[in-house]
């Protein structure tokens, strides 16, 4: 009984600390702030939304030592950042789900989302994405995210597009492609020149490529398609296949044959179907009510 | 098979021994670095009126620092404010998260965006990727419940915290800080004092600028050299605290406080007798103030200094950056244009040198000043890398009692020859074209862009030389 007694006291004692240091007093209170008392509802809804159902961490605080050392960069702002993950919830991962099942991304997607605010800036370009062989996704010009940027050219310019391209290289990744893709434009990869003077867009066109980009190198070739693919509008490859002309649209269309085959035999899925879902997805933008967290 | 005996016999004693060896550390590493954490944050958020922090942004310190008021939370978020305008206004504050981290050592980390502290992180674009180049990763170097120093993990500036007393209101020490500012510039005007004489023991050890938050000075170096020294600094209510410790001649000094009676900074370092006093050095000309207001402008104009029809017209020099820069208009000769002269506080002097107008009114067109040179050739040039070639302003000493500036070739060239004088030119911002006409640019001459040099166009009736300033009393 004595024993009791003594516990008693103690967890008595533990109790009355615990609600002296709950009770105390602050500076400030945190509803009179709109910033403090949104951060452990942002940490929830994360929570909910992608650490359970996807096992992904979406990582809005910024750690230096996970961006580039070579740039200057700050933080994101976590209202912006909360906008960002729903946002890529519906049109990314919600756009597999359809298709697929929730299983799919949750075997197959990056583990880790970094969001980053601002761009990060060479004296002659910025970055909009990168990642991590297939375990992270850093993006970035989060804090640029505002109520006009939504829509589907921009979201697609500055996060989707990144999305999509990356992902495709972890699936590419785990199972490879037929080496008959390589075989198509073999001799016009330009690897780190990529970005010359002498590779414009149209040039990139007429040789079989949808983006400057694409002439890195296969693999980035290959994603290239099935990002741009995905997210441009209606009428939008035509018109790229108008601008290569021949032989280009004719190398392309072989190119995205082998994608759209790849894509269906080994990951069962269909890229028009993809492409039909999130093209409708972008006119569904509305009913995310972003409103409060991008005035 | 004896063999195999020794060998089990070993191992069994070898094995026996291994349990003795005793830990050096009482915990493992984790729960170490973790305590350290704790230990830190706690002494943190103990602080329940905050800390002031010396904040250095710049990857040498060199525009100075800024006082910040920042409070840690217990549920990890900060309260930031600062003593100058950020993305919000002076003394405003912005809430935002930290963390304390484990890197290679701990780390104190605001990790997301912060409107006070990330302004000075943030990059502006492809023109300025690094924005202030501050800091907002801290590795913790030392401190105690009253003062942490850290170390900022980018870029490598000290940022020194002080806890704040419970009464301590940000507002009012900003208020002091400025106030006492005001009143020191207010003073230095007054007597139109251009520089400082550093002293030590009463000897002089040194004559500095101060440019932004910081004395830029020069001093002969043991070896007999020239030497230039920046010594950031942060206002305080009392005067300056520099960025850190600095020994000049055998005189070591931080913490400076203005003295109203002698109108000087005294070091309140114990034992220091090191003072900062506002003065000129001996060949020293005018004070930045004497080349304010009207001047009779006149100049030479035309093909060859030889041919010398005057042109006169009245100029006015106003304050452009305080003790760096004037604006110069002359409005009837050169309508447009509005002139910088550069002020060199070291000597007293003024100096017109190459640079660029951009002038909203004729369009898509640029224009640029161009030192000329003798003879007939003209420099041309970039429109970046622009060198500082031109002319100097040389002070008659008011012989007659008239105040004469004269300006001949600054010196700077040693290359291309002497400047005579300037030129104005207009140039299209299309590449491989010329300008059509010059008449929204009195005083210009049409110029014709070739990728990225400007050759010369058209007439060369231009040029301004034998410029005199001779000061109008107002």
């Amino acid at each position: 009984m004595k024993k009791i007694f003594t516990y008693t006291c103690i967890v008595a004692c533990a109790l009355a600390f615990c609600s002296c240091a709950e009770d105390a007093p602050r500076a400030k209170s945190i509803f009179e702030d709109p910033d403090r008392s949104s951060i452990s509802e942002i940490e929830q809804w994360l929570l909910q939304n992608y650490t359970y159902p996807y096992n992904i961490q979406y990582q809005y605080k910024l750690q230096d030592v996970e961006t580039d050392r070579s740039y200057e960069v700050v933080p994101a702002i976590p209202d912006k950042a909360l906008a960002l993950a729903k946002i890529l919830k519906h049109m990314f991962y919600e756009s597999y789900d359809e298709l697929l099942g929730v299983n799919f991304l949750r075997t197959h997607s990056q583990r880790v989302i970094h969001v980053v605010g601002s761009g990060a800036y060479t004296t002659s370009s910025v970055l909009k994405g990168t990642a991590e062989s297939g375990m992270k996704i850093t993006l970035y010009l989060v804090n640029d995210l505002t109520a006009t940027s939504v829509n589907q050219e921009l979201l697609s310019e500055y996060y989707l597009k990144t999305m999509f391209h990356e992902f495709s290289h972890i699936l590419h990744q785990k199972k490879a492609y037929t080496s008959a893709f390589r075989l198509i434009t073999p001799a016009d990869y330009l690897y780190n020149e990529w970005n010359s003077a002498g590779n414009t867009l149209e040039i990139a066109l007429q040789k079989g490529f949808i983006s400057k980009y694409a002439r890195d190198e296969p693999d980035e070739d290959f994603v290239e398609i099935i990002a741009f693919y995905v997210v441009k509008p209606d009428g939008w490859w035509e018109e790229q296949m108008a601008i290569a002309g021949e032989p280009g649209a004719s190398l392309l269309a072989a190119k995205l044959d082998i994608v759209k085959a790849y894509l269906k035999d080994v990951w069962e899925l269909d890229i028009d179907y993809l492409r039909a879902v999130v093209q409708r997805r972008f006119g569904e933008l509305n009913n995310l009510d972003l409103t409060d967290l991008l005035k | 098979m004896k063999h195999l005996l020794y060998l089990a016999l070993a191992l069994t004693l070898a094995q026996g021994c291994v349990p003795t060896v005793e830990d050096i550390f009482d915990a493992p590493a984790s729960e170490r670095i973790a305590a350290q954490q704790k230990a830190w944050q706690t002494r943190l958020v103990n602080a329940e009126n905050g800390w002031l922090a010396d904040y250095y942004p710049d990857k040498k310190a060199a525009l100075g620092g800024y006082a910040m008021h920042i409070k840690f939370y217990a549920d990890g978020t900060t309260d930031v404010a600062c003593e100058r305008e950020t993305n919000a206004p002076a003394g405003a504050v912005a809430t935002s998260e930290y963390a304390l981290l484990s890197e290679q050592s701990i780390l104190l980390s605001f990790n997301t965006y912060n409107k006070v502290m990330h302004f000075f992180s943030e990059p502006k674009g492809q023109g300025d990727v690094d924005g202030w180049a501050g800091d907002y990763e801290f590795v913790f170097m030392k401190g105690d419940d009253n003062t942490i120093e850290l170390q900022g993990k980018k870029w490598g500036r000290r940022l020194v915290m002080r806890r704040c007393d419970p009464a301590f209101d940000f507002d009012a020490y900003i208020n002091d800080v400025n106030t006492l500012a005001q009143n020191i510039a207010d003073t230095l005007s007054l007597y139109g004092y251009g520089l400082f004489i550093f002293q030590g023991n009463g000897q002089e050890i040194a004559t500095a600028a101060e440019v932004d938050r910081a004395f830029s000075a020069y001093y002969t170096g043991a070896t007999g050299q020239d030497t230039t020294l920046n010594i950031p600094y942060i206002k305080t209510p009392e005067g300056l605290r520099l960025y850190e410790p600095v020994t000049l001649d055998g005189s070591t000094f931080e913490n400076l406080a203005w003295d109203f009676n002698t109108n000087k900074y005294v070091c309140t370092d114990p034992g220091s007798t090191f003072e900062v006093v506002p003065g000129f050095p001996p060949d020293y000309e005018l004070k930045y103030a004497e080349f304010l207001g009207r001047w009779r402008f006149e100049c030479g104009n035309g093909m060859v200094v030889a041919l010398t029809p005057i042109l006169v017209d009245t100029a006015i020099i106003t304050a452009k950056r305080a003790n760096v820069t004037f604006n110069m208009v002359i409005p009837k000769i050169f309508p447009h244009p509005v002139f910088e002269l550069e002020f060199d506080a070291m000597k007293g002097t003024i100096a017109l040198v190459n640079q660029a107008f951009y002038i909203t009114d004729a369009g898509n067109e640029f224009r640029f000043v161009y030192s000329y040179l003798n003879g007939t050739s003209f420099y041309t040039q970039a429109t970046v890398g622009r060198p500082p070639y031109g002319l100097a302003g040389k002070w008659n000493h008011d012989e007659g009692d008239t105040r004469v500036i004269q300006f001949t070739n600054n010196g700077r060239s040693t290359t291309v020859g002497q400047a005579y004088g300037f030129s104005l030119r207009a140039f299209t911002t299309i590449a491989g074209s010329t300008l059509a006409s010059t008449d929204n640019s009195p005083g210009f001459y049409n110029g014709y862009y070739v990728g990225d040099t400007q050759a010369i166009y058209g007439s060369r009736i231009y040029r301004y030389y034998n410029i005199k300033l001779t000061k109008i009393d107002d």
